[in-house]
């Protein structure tokens, strides 16, 4: 072995604790890279490949009722390469361990696999061609009641119960995910779709001869707004609710959300933590060449050259730093396995493989290299510029020129032991400033950890305890008179009952249409408020609607214009009506208005879609009972199951992620204070040791050094805690989608949390500078020259 | 002038000391089965060639190290089987040491790295004083690399005695001086002795040093070869090397 490199060896065992610190930082951060870069791509071409295989389409088309004969209409339309027309009902399923009736969408079965929108077969297979009570029934669904191949479901359709046989379980790109209906609850157990054969579905809905959904599939040179305008005015006549895009379809959107903030954080958080572990091998490798001045100057005298010693510098800041890619290559991958699966309990791929694409492979390699330069460049610039004669000198003169603080503070009456701590702080003022702001970083980063509870915990707290109070919010299967609504009042167990009105409108706004909802409000309501995000209670206005914030945002209206928009019922009229208000709430874009303002829009006497149900505690069970037996109720949501389910889906994952950041945030507290501790010790061992021997206690030595770190506590945390609620509201601002805002909003709690954990940290860094300190071996200091 | 301390109360009790260093496989002995009793108020010097131990015997003495076998009491103190805390406190209440290289905190004046000190005792010298006393009352706002390095040694032996320690542990004090400077140091330690009456260790490699002794120990390879009393003691300026 080269001499060379066996000081390098001896020198990395030296620096251990640091170099773990540093390896581990980078570790991170290209796992955190790797694995949210290749999670991204996965997603990304997972989707183009499940959306090629089962022929997604590119163009929704829905009608009240329309005949075949229309097929050939569509099919001449400019740009149309490929229609299916089709039927799709939404129905009720009874699955008797279930309390609740599970709401489910029935469609029409795809022929062949090259049918648009055709099913992806998870197990099972497709229904034979006369098999008419046979089903396909949605994967995910299926799993979640324990149901397989040859069980039989119970549907309710038009009132009547109909038993089917399970031939198979299946999914399809138009249910990535399927959420409750009017909530954003993922909830695999009591939402499905099934397919049955067409002619079967027709005969159940008296639609022999005819479709209610048409899916399209354009050629990808015409533009697309034009096919559908003309598509559009085919079907007006027919109760059509207009055909949407991909865009529109709320599984395309939840996923294309998720890949998109997927991206960004794929770029961030990763950066961040590079950028913390190029900053420790910078001042390690400082120090490494500090400490040899000598060294170097012995090597370069023996005749080493420049650009031997350069690389052996080099050869050790790029050992670290590869070793740490390499580790983070691994925890990357069965991350990414792990993150993949968990994807899939939410987005239902026929498979989402977690592969890391070369070219991932590559950049984090690059990255590598780049860090290391960067960690090591500066030091072995003062390599270069030490001549063999200079670097036999110390370092720096002994001589000590008093500095800012020794001034401002030479006044002040204090003990030489305060001074000569201060004095620590002054002459190492920048590398303390450097620290205080990583420690602030690592707080900061706990502060957002923690955030995302807060903020969760927050909107939980607004959506159901201010604004939805009903216990059982009800679906009907078409609108019924709002006193026949109101009849459920009557139930044994229900305290009260509230009908409420929905209409499906597209909102026309400057520069795009928006397709949501308009709800009934009622200002006499019991159970259910508009309310904002802070939890503030909005009267629905007495004339117009109201409409949340951010849509009217994003539309370019303001209160007081005249909004124009489509009632997507039997009419598809076009109407105007004054925006009376806008109010700021966290989930979901849609409009409300009294039940009165909209029967007039609609010309009708006042009808219900659906009710509130406030029930009493002990008839819970059976109340719903009752309700299972009424066909006319499609939809029963419970407050409480809601409530839990929220709670299992998004607290899972805010744990996850609080987690790896808490994580992350202790690596860089650790590595930096424990590194800057270190640093100190090895700076100042002779000195402390020359304390010791003149008889001061451990304790007191301890306090010299860590004085410095106090300090940095006293100022790094309260900035780091600002720093962490700007960052937080920073994420609110980015995250503001269509269908979720997050509020902001940082409890006592956290802030307590984000504090105490650094404070932990750094109580073990000075547990461990205790140590070092007990352990100092005085006898050999007494040898060396200071 | 001079007085003999031989019906004094002893300090230190050394018995069968013996000090042993594992390096792998090879026992280094430091120290092998010493016996001195040293007592109030004497001024030692220790002569020997180098390894043969003086180091590790006065590190001993000092507190700052064990031995392997036999006792050493510092009064009533056994400070074999003392801990660490209570070797601490003993060195805080009776030690002062000097070091060859002097080892002054130089972010700190003269005075300031001598101040430090005042807070292990309740009764302190003044710290004017302490400086006054090695003859740098002129120089007590420099900071170390403003001064010599006999100035330097002449701190440090202010910053040692000015908590005012039963002790005063010299480890080679002029070994990095020249000789006219060395006679200043040596001289400030000899004031001191007489003024404070401190018991003295002193080791050098230099034996025209021993004749300002009261008793010379001489030592060779870890064992202490002979213990001479000084007959004509010679104030360290009139030393001829
Ligand atoms: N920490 C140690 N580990 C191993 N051996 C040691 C250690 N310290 C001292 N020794 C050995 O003990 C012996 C005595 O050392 P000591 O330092 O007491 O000698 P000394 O008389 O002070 O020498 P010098 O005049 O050169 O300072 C030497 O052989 C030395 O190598
Ligand atoms: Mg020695």
């Amino acid at each position: 072995m080269r001499a060379l490199t066996r000081k390098a060896l001896r020198e990395v065992k030296l620096l251990r604790g640091q170099l773990v610190a540093i390896i581990l930082l980078i570790a991170a951060g290209s796992a955190t890279f790797i694995m949210m870069r290749s999670m991204h791509t996965s997603l990304v071409e997972s989707l183009a490949s499940y959306y090629q295989s089962q022929h997604y389409p590119d163009l929704f088309v829905d009608v009240k009722q329309a005949p075949n004969q229309l097929l050939a209409n569509l099919r001449a339309t400019p740009g149309v390469t490929d229609v299916r027309l089709r039927i799709r009902k939404r129905i009720s399923i009874d699955i008797p361990d279930l309390d609740e009736i599970a709401s489910a969408e029935v469609l029409s079965l795809p022929e062949s696999q090259h049918d648009l929108s055709s099913i992806y077969i998870v197990s099972g297979r497709m229904p034979d061609k006369d098999a008419h009570d046979h089903v396909v029934l949605y994967a995910p669904f299926a799993e979640a009641n324990d149901l397989h191949v040859g069980d039989s479901v119970t549907m309710l359709i038009n009132g009547k119960r109909l038993r089917a046989c399970i031939a198979g379980t299946g999914i399809s790109p138009e249910f990535l995910i399927i959420m409750s209906p009017g909530t954003l609850m993922l909830d695999n157990k009591r939402n499905a779709a099934l397919w049955m054969h067409h002619e079967a579905l027709a005969a159940r809905f008296d639609m022999t001869g005819g479709w209610n959904s048409a899916l399209v599939r354009l050629n990808p040179k015409f533009n697309i707004d034009q096919s559908r305008r003309s598509i559009d005015d085919m079907i007006a006549s027919y109760g059509s609710f207009g055909a949407s895009t991909r865009s529109e379809q709320m599984s395309h959107r939840f996923i294309t959300d998720e890949i998109r903030q997927n991206e960004v954080s794929a770029l961030i958080i990763p950066m961040i933590i590079y950028g913390v572990a190029v900053f420790l091998l910078n001042v390690s490798m400082h120090r490494l060449v500090s400490t040899q001045r000598s060294v170097i100057a012995i090597l370069r005298a023996f005749g080493y050259t420049r650009r031997a010693i350069v690389a052996h510098y080099l050869v050790i800041a790029l050992a670290i730093v590869v070793v740490g890619t390499l580790l983070g290559m691994v925890v990357g991958y069965v991350g990414g396995v792990q993150l993949a699966s968990w994807y899939m309990e939410f987005y239902r791929f026929p498979r989402l493989l977690f592969t890391i694409p070369p070219a991932v492979w590559g950049t984090s390699f690059v990255i590598a290299i780049v860090a290391a330069l960067m960690g090591a460049g500066s030091a072995i610039r003062t390599v270069l510029k030490l001549q063999p004669a200079d670097a036999m000198r110390p370092p720096s003169p002994k001589s000590f020129r008093p500095r800012l603080i020794t001034k401002l503070t030479s006044m002040l009456s204090m003990t030489v032991m305060s001074r000569l701590m201060l004095q620590n702080i002054d002459r190492r003022l920048g590398q303390t400033i450097l620290v205080l702001v990583m420690t602030a970083l690592a707080t900061s980063i706990i502060v957002i950890s923690r955030y995302m509870n807060d903020a969760m915990d927050h909107m939980m707290r607004v959506e159901y305890d201010r604004a939805r109070l009903a216990d059982a919010t009800l679906t009907f299967a078409s609108a019924i008179p709002e006193h026949e609504a109101v009849a459920l009042e009557r139930l044994r167990g229900v305290s009260r009952a509230e009908p409420y009105r929905l209409i499906v409108v597209d909102v026309l706004g400057r520069s795009e249409t928006y397709r949501t909802t308009l709800t009934s409000r009622s200002p006499q309501s019991h159970l259910t408020h508009i309310v904002d995000q802070m939890g503030q209670l909005q009267k629905p206005p007495r004339e117009g609607i109201v409409m949340t914030e951010h849509l009217s945002r994003r539309l370019g209206l303001r209160v007081g214009d005249t909004v124009r928009m489509v009632l997507l019922e039997s009419g598809r009229d076009t109407i105007s009506i004054t925006l009376a208000g806008t109010v700021d709430e966290a989930l979901g874009s849609q409009c409300y208005a009294t039940s009165e303002t909209m029967a007039d829009l609609c010309n009708e006497e006042p009808v219900a879609n659906g009710a509130f149900l406030a029930i009493a505690a002990p008839a819970q069970a059976y109340v719903q009972k009752q309700l299972k037996e009424r066909p006319a109720i499609i939809g029963v949501l419970l407050r409480e199951v809601a409530i839990r389910s929220f709670r299992d889906v998004y607290g899972a994952n805010v744990l996850v992620v609080a987690s790896y950041l808490l994580v992350l945030a202790c690596l860089v507290a650790t590595g930096v204070l424990y590194n800057n501790a270190r640093i100190m010790m090895a700076e100042r061992s002779v000195e402390l040791a020359s304390l010791r021997i003149q008889g001061f206690r451990i304790g007191e030595v301890a306090r010299l050094v860590l004085g410095e770190q106090g300090v940095v506590l006293l100022f790094g945390i309260p900035v780091g805690l600002a720093l962490g609620a700007l960052l937080c509201y920073t994420i609110t601002q980015q995250v503001e989608a269509d269908v979720l805002r997050l509020p902001f909003v940082i409890s006592h709690k956290t802030l307590m949390i984000s504090s105490g954990v650094i404070v932990g940290v750094s109580l073990a860094v000075a547990l461990r500078i205790y140590q070092m300190i007990r352990r100092l071996d005085l006898i050999t200091v007494l040898k060396e020259r200071v | 002038m001079h007085i003999r301390h031989d019906n004094l109360e002893p300090l230190y009790i050394v018995e069968n000391v013996s000090k042993t260093y594992v390096m792998g496989d090879v026992d280094v002995v430091a120290l092998r089965d010493v016996s001195i009793t040293i007592r109030k108020g004497e001024l030692i010097v220790i002569l020997g060639a180098s390894g043969s131990g003086k180091s590790t015997l006065l590190n001993i003495l000092g507190g700052l190290d064990t031995p392997t076998t036999g006792q050493i009491r510092f009064r009533t103190t056994e400070l074999t089987t003392a801990t660490e805390r209570q070797r601490t406190e003993y060195r805080r209440a009776s030690i002062g040491y000097v070091f060859q290289f002097y080892n002054l905190i130089p972010s700190l004046t003269a005075r300031e790295n001598v101040q430090l000190v005042t807070d292990l005792s309740s009764t302190p010298l003044d710290v004017d004083e302490a400086l006054q006393l090695v003859g740098l009352q002129e120089r007590m706002d420099h900071f170390p690399s403003q001064l010599s390095g006999g100035e330097q040694q002449r701190v440090a032996i202010a910053r040692a005695i000015v908590k005012r320690p039963d002790v005063l542990l010299c480890d080679e004090p002029t070994g990095a001086l020249d000789l006219a400077t060395g006679i200043v140091v040596l001289d400030v330690i000899e004031q001191i002795h007489q003024r404070f009456d401190t018991t003295v260790v002193l080791i050098t490699h230099n034996a025209s040093i021993a004749k300002m002794a009261d008793r010379v120990v001489q030592m060779r390879s870890g064992e202490i070869t002979t213990v001479t009393d000084v007959q004509d003691r010679t104030p360290p300026k009139d030393l001829v090397w």
